[in-house]
């Protein structure tokens, strides 16, 4: 049986880890890249820490799992909590595993407490000392002396991440102080994690930091320089305790390290509507040195450690296994794909119910009250993440009485009724989308977003005249932008009118190479103009840069058909349907 | 099994990238090189001489009451009545010497920590003999040399941030003629309630906080187990 090692790295980018990679601060990592396989996981919508690392953990998206926010509601005290087990409602794959005898532990992962089985299980309560956060019981006397307290940092300590420690004023800025308490969590999870490799008879193990994350959080890209190098301070330890993990997994175990997004990325990029992505890095028997992993994402996680096991997905699972990492295919089905039933036998519905009687009975906590609010913010801004998982799925239709509910009730909140204008664009509800369009546009008629959404949406309504109007008026006010020649492109696309479509992505292009979209426009024009080898060199541009693009790979595969390379078309084809067919 | 095909353009540029980089046999607990403060300031090169009567005082705290005097003495009385040729030292009221009455000479590499409780031979003092010749029994006394070999003082000082341990390395002489010393070197460290090793100039050459952190659970307890100590 292989021993397969899940490194979770809350908020890695190789945007960042490349120039520590370069200057050779990161050796352990370098070793890794150089031994194995690298690239870029897609992630998900919305960026939310929990959501997205119990995909990485199931294998399902957040509307299948449950668990939507880093918040949850708390029925003891009608507030909210850390999001917990009760949120849950599909099993982690190391347990899917544990079931069919795989020898499983997991160590700090999120959303992961209260620690219960079947496999070895310390939550992530557990370096904040919260009971209940060992399974088995058996490991507390081992486990639990190993938590360390943030206290327990020295000056010197910290000043390997903030150098000029001595110039801050920590009773006015606390950032040190959760830093201190950021780093401690690591440490303690590190400790649990490193006792149990050496302890415990494993075959997989997942261990998960959020110490990246959280100096992202604190210290973003334009903070004070006096914290300028805790960010990277965060990935040269985390480098460290990776080569002291490797050590103990030993030669032959197989090392997955992946995050879930580049957490100092920005969310969005309104040019090319791409986000930030999460990254891999895997090493072990079997797997290729020194290659490039395409295409993966953070649903392809749970079926490749399932694979390296032998097991094919469970149904449902909508990612594959990475063939980079396990090139054999499966032989094996999982038995048993019951999901966990969290019914009476939770005790927070005992707790609940009690709560309804009191009330029933006219029991009024103040306290309690004032909380409640609270709880409402957290339960609409759950909704809100559920009707982004809905339109990241292409569920636009099951996501627009969500969005609909949520600006009803908040019709100050622009960001709800802007993707309610998304969901409604996608779900084909053309009239309501224009309607709202229009009354967003009107609340802030100077926003350069007004032509350009006005003109996409007549391109939807192939309205071409009204399209040229408004990208002419949008290109006289704002001037060329990347993004506008791209909308121009495309509608000069619709009108047949190839060479100005043309013109117009590589002008886009020119502004901004990493538009994707930009790229396959330029590839459809040229093809339809015959000029096959540029309409293949676009697709590979935009397929470089945005792998998951089916329309690229049909038009790369039209491209090389026409140039007379059959084989090579049909692979391009094959890798399109497979794209298309996992987004529907 | 998913079909990929390669981009070279992206694998030439990361090529390019990886061959910067400087993989080696570096161990795998090789440090962080991150910027790090020196914890130790050292005092190299003095080499003072003073002879009967006269003294040496420096102020590593820089403030009133962290100053440490050495002096040489002639003919004075010793601690037992007799009257010969010493080198005493003495400590400001927020300093310290490390020695039982008198302030013992230290071998290089021995520890000096600034919050160590008092045994029977080791204590912290306010001054004491450092070396001394006893006209009445021919010999020398006070545990340093009298022949002009050196030894190394422990100290403290409090500047008010707490105690920070140092060293001064001093060769001594006294005899029947006279008394004499010569100020060498002296350091300190710059972290309060941090030992230092006598003669000790750059930071511990010992595994360092996160490296050991980096070893899991038995680097943890190592750590505290080394805190404990100097604590």
């Amino acid at each position: 049986m292989p021993r397969v090692l899940l490194i979770g790295w809350d908020g890695a980018s190789w945007k960042q880890i490349h120039p520590l990679l370069d200057a050779g601060a990161m050796p352990n990592l370098a070793r890794a890249v150089d031994q194995g396989v690298m690239g870029k996981l897609a992630t998900l919508s919305p960026l939310c820490t929990s959501l997205l690392w119990t995909s990485v953990g199931t294998g399902q998206h957040a509307d299948r799992h449950g668990v939507l926010d880093n918040e949850e509601d708390d029925p003891r005290s009608g507030g909210v909590r850390p999001v917990t087990r009760a949120s849950l409602r599909v099993p982690f794959v190391w347990e899917i595993l544990a079931k069919e005898g795989v020898q499983c532990q997991s160590i700090g992962w999120p959303a992961t407490h209260p620690a219960q089985g079947p496999a070895t299980c310390i939550s992530d309560g557990f370096p904040y000392g919260v009971p209940e956060s060992i399974y088995p019981q058996a490991l507390e006397s081992a486990l639990l002396p190993l938590r360390f307290d943030p206290q327990e940092w020295t000056g010197s300590d910290l000043r390997l991440f903030i150098p000029e420690l001595e110039k801050i004023d920590q009773d006015k800025d606390t950032r040190v102080a959760q830093l201190a308490v950021a780093l401690a969590e690591t440490v303690s999870t590190h400790a649990a994690a490193t006792t149990l490799i050496e302890s415990n008879s494993w075959e997989l193990t997942a261990v998960w930091y959020g110490a990246i994350g959280r100096a992202c959080a604190l210290f973003p890209e334009s903070t004070d320089a006096l914290y300028k190098d805790v960010v990277s301070g965060a990935y040269r330890f985390l480098d460290l305790l990776l080569g002291r993990l490797v050590q103990l997994a030993g030669p032959d175990a197989h090392v997955l390290i992946v995050s879930d997004r580049g957490a100092c990325e920005p969310e969005w990029t309104p040019a090319d509507g791409t986000g930030p992505r999460g990254m891999l890095c895997a090493t072990g028997p079997g797997i290729a040195q020194d290659e490039l992993a395409f295409g993966a994402g953070l649903l392809d996680i749970a079926p490749t450690l399932l694979s390296l096991f032998g097991f094919a997905p469970l149904q449902g699972m909508p990612g594959h296994a990475i063939t980079e990492v396990c090139p054999a295919p499966p032989t094996r089905w999982v038995h048993d794909e019951t999901p966990v039933d969290l019914s009476d036998g939770n005790p927070d519905s005992d707790v609940a119910r009690e709560l309804l009687e009191l009330q029933s009975l006219g029991y009024k906590d103040p306290v309690a009250e004032s909380v409640h609010l609270h709880a409402e913010v957290a339960r609409k801004r759950r909704d809100f993440h559920l009707a982004r998982v809905l339109l990241a799925q292409s569920r636009a239709a099951e996501a627009v009485p969500l969005l609909e509910r949520l600006s009803s009730a908040e019709p100050n909140d622009t960001a709800a009724r802007l993707y309610l204008a998304h969901a409604y664009y996608f779900a084909g509800q053309q009239a309501k989308c224009r309607a709202l369009c229009e009354a967003l546009i009107a609340e802030s008629p100077d926003s350069p977003l007004a032509p350009l959404a006005r003109a996409h949406l007549a391109i939807a309504e192939g309205n071409s005249r009204e399209a040229q109007e408004q990208l002419a008026s949008a290109r006289q006010k704002y001037g060329i932008t990347a993004a506008l020649d791209t909308a121009i492109g495309e509608m000069y696309l619709q009108l047949s009118d190839y060479p100005s479509a043309a013109e117009a992505f590589h002008s886009a292009i020119r502004t901004d190479p990493s538009i994707a979209a930009a790229h396959v426009g330029l590839a459809r024009a040229s093809l339809a103009m015959g000029q096959y080898d540029r309409a293949a060199e676009s697709a590979l541009d935009a397929i470089r840069l945005h792998y998951e693009t089916a329309a690229a790979h049909q038009l790369l595969g039209q491209a090389l058909k026409a140039l007379g390379r059959e084989d090579a078309s049909k692979q391009a084809f094959a890798t399109g349907e497979m794209l298309r067919q996992r987004r529907s | 099994m998913s079909p990929r095909y390669k981009i070279e353009m992206q694998r030439i540029s990361l090529d390019k990238r990886m061959a910067a980089y400087t993989l080696a046999g570096v161990a795998v607990l090789a440090a962080p090189t991150v910027a790090k403060a020196s914890s130790i300031t050292y005092v190299p090169n003095i080499d003072q001489t003073f002879s009967q009567p006269g003294s040496y005082t420096f102020n590593p705290g820089g403030i009133t009451g962290t100053d440490i005097t050495i002096t040489a003495n002639a003919v004075s009385s010793d601690f037992f009545g007799n009257p010969a040729n010493e080198i005493d030292a003495a400590a400001g009221a927020h300093a310290g010497l490390l020695g039982f009455i008198g302030a013992n000479a230290l071998s290089a590499g021995q520890l000096i920590n600034p919050n160590a409780s008092c045994g029977i031979f080791s204590c912290w003092t306010g001054g004491g003999k450092l070396a001394g010749y006893d006209l009445a029994t021919n010999s020398s006394y006070g545990g340093w040399p009298a022949n002009g070999d050196s030894s190394y003082l422990g100290f403290y000082f409090d500047a008010g941030s707490g105690k920070q341990a140092g060293w001064a390395q001093i060769a001594t002489t006294a005899d029947a003629a006279g008394s004499s010393f010569e100020i060498l070197s002296y350091a300190y460290e710059n972290d309060p309630n941090t030992a230092i090793l006598a003669g000790q100039t750059v930071p511990t050459p010992e595994p360092g906080t996160m490296t050991l952190l980096a070893l899991g659970g038995a680097g943890l307890a190592a750590l505290r187990r080394r805190r404990g100590q100097h604590a």
